[in-house]
């Protein structure tokens, strides 16, 4: 379908960009190793602890309203900082980019737009297919670490592509979301740092039960 | 540009020769209210002001009365073309456009059809023109007129000699009055009035052809947005053109005391600018709060109306064996029109032309005027479709802008509000709080019914000079019209319920002359109006659905109280036969359970279902309907989902039962999203309901519930109007159904599934 | 100021426009468009709706840069009075309108659904109109008219 090969083709030139700025200020030590699965690469400064202590700042991130109101539960998208459910009765449909007759780009543009109550933008807005739906609700962090190293759950990604991931426009919206909507508190460039420190130190979980 | 009614006409292939100085020796026999007819610069006495025959046969025929959607414009074709006996597709119908047309005031308050389809204006004027027509031809062949007949425009005599209107007439006036013996053609004898003639304007609607005010398009026109205050009763300090000079297209700030606007070449820049512009403003006096408005309005100094007043009313109710009492509350709610409303206005010098959506040509014209200080006549104002509005949403307002950005820049303007400018402005729908007592005796019945109602207002129409009346006249330095504060006087001449502020039950009787519904004689009904702190306007059934909101509902309460059938009960104390009838006619169709309510045994948790009825007198004798809704109700979220309506409607003659269903289906709709979900809110500066984030309606993505409507087509009574009468008693008749299900009275609207949840949590 | 070409109705338009000018502005104003109209400009509402990519496309908020190579179908270029559309007679044989100002909304959400769904069923099509807005509430009608293309297709 057009609408997502384009989107793909878009968000593929700045995963792009951004894999070469990442790449640039990586970890020589890793910079050849893309492990296939969870596990760390040999190289790595493994610290299980550190790791853990990583994701679990990182948790808060994810559970802002920015992340959770495209990674809650149901068949269709959440929005506000209060995480209603998107108005006009818009659902996930199949493959997250919506139903027939409304898909989410029938109004959400690859930008914001200017005014409140107006629909936010970035490249690719779409949420999580129903086949991998990326819920993340409900979950402690143990849960949420493992769904987010499971290429199962997670879009068949490794560690470091998740880390890719997370540099993508859709991602980093998250700071800029437009008027009216409050930004993710922490600063995007902590963030990323988080990510960088969790992956490289060997991406282990926390082990504490608490769920959020 | 204005065009003489004769250059227009003789353009178009007629004559007309009826103009006369503005004739004030008519006036007596026009009737003066805001929906009547008016001498103007075009006497609506003449034959020739109405219509016009081409040599060709075309019958061209004017009308003050507009199409918003609502069917007018085929009707009124179907009436001209059946009164003067010629094929629909020969009448060409002008409607509202000040150069050419009648005054006939606002088309509003289901007044439309009683002045146009019974026997004055219009129809007075096709049915004069068919025997004037009969009456030339028989004059020339020296027969009999009775002996003519006219068909398809041709009239044939007793000798078999045949003339068509256009060889008769054409080219030449009637120069005749309108006659007041002229016959119209019987129900029985309509090939096309009376017929489901599918709307003439379907097929430009559905190939998107059809031109909406918003697609007018002027040569040299440019582009404005308005910039409204921040709050309330805000206004202007400072206003820094600096702001926006710098913006690509940028033409003008326009500053005119409170009122802001922006001009541009291009619509995006006039936005831009719109939003960029900085102004400082004094804040307003800040809102009363809305958790405790409806207490607050009581409170205020009122214009109180005493209607009927039995004088015994207290002591009836002190002696009964028991009472039941109840008070309602109805909130302020939008026109909401789909489309933020539009205008294209070209000021020249002291000329000007404004095509407007108005529902009143020659009100916005001297308004326009008055606005601009230019003469009324030469200002034209053409009517062009907006988006539906049932009431007065911004279309006069966007006028009024259009024409002061206009006369500032020198050339057309044409302004679009924008979603917030629309729903923060507009005249809302009135809040109004409704108090009742009736006293009852050992079975139940009806002894004495008191009733008082509180109803907010700021402003309304502008009619014919009165700016203040919407949100830019006040902006440009106008007052709005406020009620004046008084006590009640002793009521005076016979009952006109025109507001529905009486229950159809009560006899209504003033000085022994009783114009009410019912037969209830002890009797109280005081009304106050209050200044409302928001702009007020006719909202599809102005006060009349709150008020009837509030009957219906205690009658439900009382009839609970007795154990009685609702239907029964109502019946009981109906007096007018018409409300009885339709009562009776909604219950057989809706296969009415005849039983108490609520319903017997009710489960406390999952979905419950119930029924309920409701029935009005549309402002007393403007059409009647009766409604049976049939809801369920979700115990678990409180959620409140109508599934059938049974609705009966008689509004006389009926004129198209195509127009008249989809009016009827549509208002049911619209009242039970009015019902379930509507009310503008605001906080302690603003109206904070401005898009339909913040502002509930129903989508098209409802689960409609299934709508039987029943239409009683009488022909030995005037014909009434039905644009509002069917949404006027879905509230009541939800609200009652909902008790039915639960045993729980919701007495505020909207029934929200917060207020249900909070019912059920009380009722336990 | 860019150069920009669009194909809209089977027309190929080069117009100089400010790249971000929403699409709606442009379909009404430089190429004097009726169907498209601005009901609420934030995407709320539907009475935009145009069609692109087989889309429905709300243009009251898409930039007109946005379109790019595609071709833009508005109401009118769906069907004309002499040749209108399928969805188009069907609405018409029910009188499916009051003031029709939501027009565009509702046809062209309920072909855009239709189109990639035939099989529709109403409850989808129910879910492809959840934001489309009519303030006439010319409901009944409409879902009957859509029904009506709906089955006509299939047949």
């Amino acid at each position: 379908m057009r609408p997502r090969k384009l989107c793909g083709a878009a968000a593929a030139v700045m995963v792009a960009f951004s894999l070469t700025s990442y790449l640039a200020s990586r970890d020589a030590s890793a910079e050849n190793n893309f492990p296939q699965n969870s596990d760390v690469s040999e190289t790595a400064k493994r610290d299980d602890a550190a790791a853990a202590g990583a994701f679990e700042f990182l948790s808060k991130v994810l559970h802002h309203p920015r992340c959770m109101n495209c990674h809650s539960s149901g068949d269709f998208p959440r929005q506000g900082d209060d995480g209603h459910q998107h108005t006009m009765n818009v659902r996930r449909g199949v493959d997250g980019h919506g139903v027939a007759g409304v898909k989410c780009s029938s109004c959400h543009q690859d930008h914001n737009l200017t005014g409140t109550h107006v629909p936010p933008g970035a490249p690719g807005w779409h949420l999580p297919s129903v086949a991998m739906p990326m819920i993340w609700e409900g979950l402690t962090d143990r849960q949420l670490c493992e769904m987010f190293k499971d290429p199962k759950q997670n879009g068949g990604r490794n560690v470091d592509q998740i880390v890719e991931h997370m540099s993508t426009p859709l991602v980093l919206w998250g700071w800029h979301p437009g008027e009216g909507r409050t930004p993710i508190p922490i600063a995007e460039s902590e963030f990323l740092a988080k990510v960088k420190e969790w992956a490289s130190k060997g991406a282990a979980c926390p082990g504490n039960a608490r769920a959020r | 540009m204005r065009v003489s009614r004769r250059h227009f006409l003789k353009s178009s292939g007629a004559l007309v020769v009826s103009f006369s100085a503005t004739s004030l020796t008519s006036v007596g026999a026009m009737a003066q209210g805001p929906f009547d007819t008016h001498p103007s610069h075009i006497d609506p006495t003449k034959l020739d002001s109405w219509l016009a025959i081409g040599a060709d046969g075309t019958v061209t025929a004017y009308t003050g009365k507009c199409d918003l959607g609502q069917g007018m414009f085929t009707v009124q074709t179907q009436l001209v073309a059946e009164e003067l006996c010629v094929p629909i597709e020969r009448v060409k119908l002008v409607e509202c456009d000040t150069s050419v047309a009648p005054d006939q005031g606002t088309t509003s308050g289901s007044q439309s059809t009683p002045t146009n389809f019974n026997s004055g204006n219009l129809a007075q004027a096709a049915a004069t023109a068919r025997e004037a027509l009969i009456n030339l031809a028989a004059r020339k062949w020296g027969e009999q007129a009775e002996q003519l007949v006219a068909v398809d425009g041709v009239i044939t005599g007793k000798s078999g000699r045949r003339i068509a209107y256009g060889e008769l007439i054409g080219k030449k006036s009637f120069n005749i009055p309108l006659s007041t013996t002229a016959k119209r053609r019987s129900p029985q004898q309509w090939v096309v009035l009376g017929k489901p003639v599918p709307s003439l304007d379907r097929i430009a609607l559905m190939t998107g052809q059809f031109e909406f005010v918003h697609n007018v398009r002027v040569p040299g026109m440019l582009h404005g947005r308005v910039v409204r205050p921040p709050e309330v009763g805000a206004t202007v300090t400072s206003v820094m053109e600096s702001s926006v000079k710098q913006i690509p297209g940028f033409v003008k700030v326009v500053v005119l005391k409170d009122f802001v606007g922006v001009v541009a070449e291009k619509q995006m820049q006039a936005a831009q600018a719109a939003r960029q512009l900085k102004v400082e403003w004094n804040p307003g006096p800040g809102l009363p709060a809305q958790a405790s408005y409806y207490d607050n309005l009581r409170e205020q100094p009122s214009q109180s109306t005493l209607i009927v007043d039995s004088k015994d009313v207290a002591q009836q109710i002190i002696k009964a064996k028991t009472s039941v009492g109840a008070t309602y509350r109805y909130p302020y709610q939008l026109h909401g029109s789909v489309g933020a409303s539009c205008a294209v206005a070209d000021v020249k010098g002291d000329r000007a032309t404004v095509w407007s959506a108005t529902q009143s040509v020659y009100p916005t014209r001297n308004v326009v005027a008055k606005l601009l200080g230019i003469p009324q006549d030469n200002v034209r104002v053409i009517y062009v479709r907006g988006s539906g509005c049932y009431g007065l949403n911004g279309a006069d307002a966007v006028s009024f802008d259009a024409a002061l950005l206009s006369h500032a820049v020198g050339r057309p303007v044409r302004v679009q509000l924008s979603r917030q400018d629309e729903m923060a402005w507009e005249n809302f729908g009135a809040a109004c709080v409704v108090e009742q007592r009736a006293g009852t005796d050992e079975k139940g019945g009806i002894v004495a019914w008191h009733c008082e109602s509180w109803i907010t207002s700021r402003g309304g129409r502008p009619g014919y000079d009165q700016p203040g009346n919407v949100i830019t006249g006040v902006l440009a330095g106008y007052a709005p019209e406020l009620p004046n504060p008084e006590a009640a006087k002793e009521p005076t001449g016979k009952l006109r319920n025109r507001n529905n502020v009486v229950p159809s039950y009560v006899a209504g009787c003033v000085g022994g002359l009783c114009g009410g519904g019912g037969n209830i004689r002890s009797e109280r009904v005081i009304s106050h109006t209050v200044a409302s702190p928001f702009f007020t306007g006719p909202l599809r059934s102005p006060a009349r659905i709150q008020n009837t909101f509030a009957h219906e509902c205690f009658m439900d309460e009382i009839s609970a109280q007795a154990k009685a059938d609702p239907v029964a009960f109502r019946l009981q104390y109906l007096s007018d036969g018409r409300i009885a009838d339709v009562v009776k006619a909604a219950a057989k169709a809706g296969k009415w359970e005849s039983r108490p309510s609520p319903k017997p045994d009710i489960p406390r948790t999952g979905i419950v279902s119930g029924r309920g009825i409701a029935c009005v007198a549309y402002e007393g004798d403007n059409g009647y309907a009766a409604l049976v809704a049939e809801v369920e109700v979700d115990l678990g979220t409180g959620r409140i989902h109508p599934r059938r309506f049974t609705v009966a409607v008689d509004c006389g003659p009926i004129s198209n039962p195509d127009g008249l269903r989809n009016q009827t289906e549509g208002g049911i709709l619209q009242g039970t999203s009015r019902a379930l979900l509507e009310v503008v809110t605001w906080d302690d500066k603003r109206i904070t309901s401005t898009d339909w984030e913040t502002y509930n309606s129903l989508y098209l993505g409802f689960d409609l519930p299934m709508v039987e409507v029943t239409f009683i087509d009488r022909q030995d009574v005037p014909a009434t109007g039905a644009g509002e009468t069917a949404i006027t008693v879905v509230p009541a008749a939800i609200g009652n159904a909902i008790f039915d299900a639960t045993g729980c009275r919701l007495r505020e609207v909207p029934f929200t599934a917060e207020r249900m949840m909070a019912a059920l949590r009380a009722r336990g | 100021m860019s150069m920009i070409s669009l194909k809209v109705n089977g027309r190929q338009h080069t117009l100089e426009l400010d790249p971000e000018t929403p699409l709606l502005f442009v379909l009404n104003d430089e190429l004097g468009l009726r169907a498209p109209k601005f009901g609420c400009g934030m995407a709320q509402c539907g009475a935009c709706t145009v069609i692109v990519r087989r889309q429905a496309m709300r243009s009251c908020v898409m930039p007109v840069s946005a379109v790019r190579e595609d071709e833009v179908v508005t109401l009118e270029g769906l069907g004309s009075a002499e040749k209108p559309h399928p969805i188009q007679e069907a609405f018409m044989a029910e009188g499916a309108a009051q003031c029709g100002f939501c027009l565009s909304g509702v046809i062209l959400t309920a072909k855009a659904a239709l189109d990639e769904k035939p099989q529709a069923s109403d409850e989808e099509i129910r879910e492809a109109l959840g934001g489309v807005l009519c303030r006439c509430f010319a409901h009944l009608r409409m879902l009957r008219a859509i029904r009506k293309y709906a089955d006509s297709r299939k047949a």
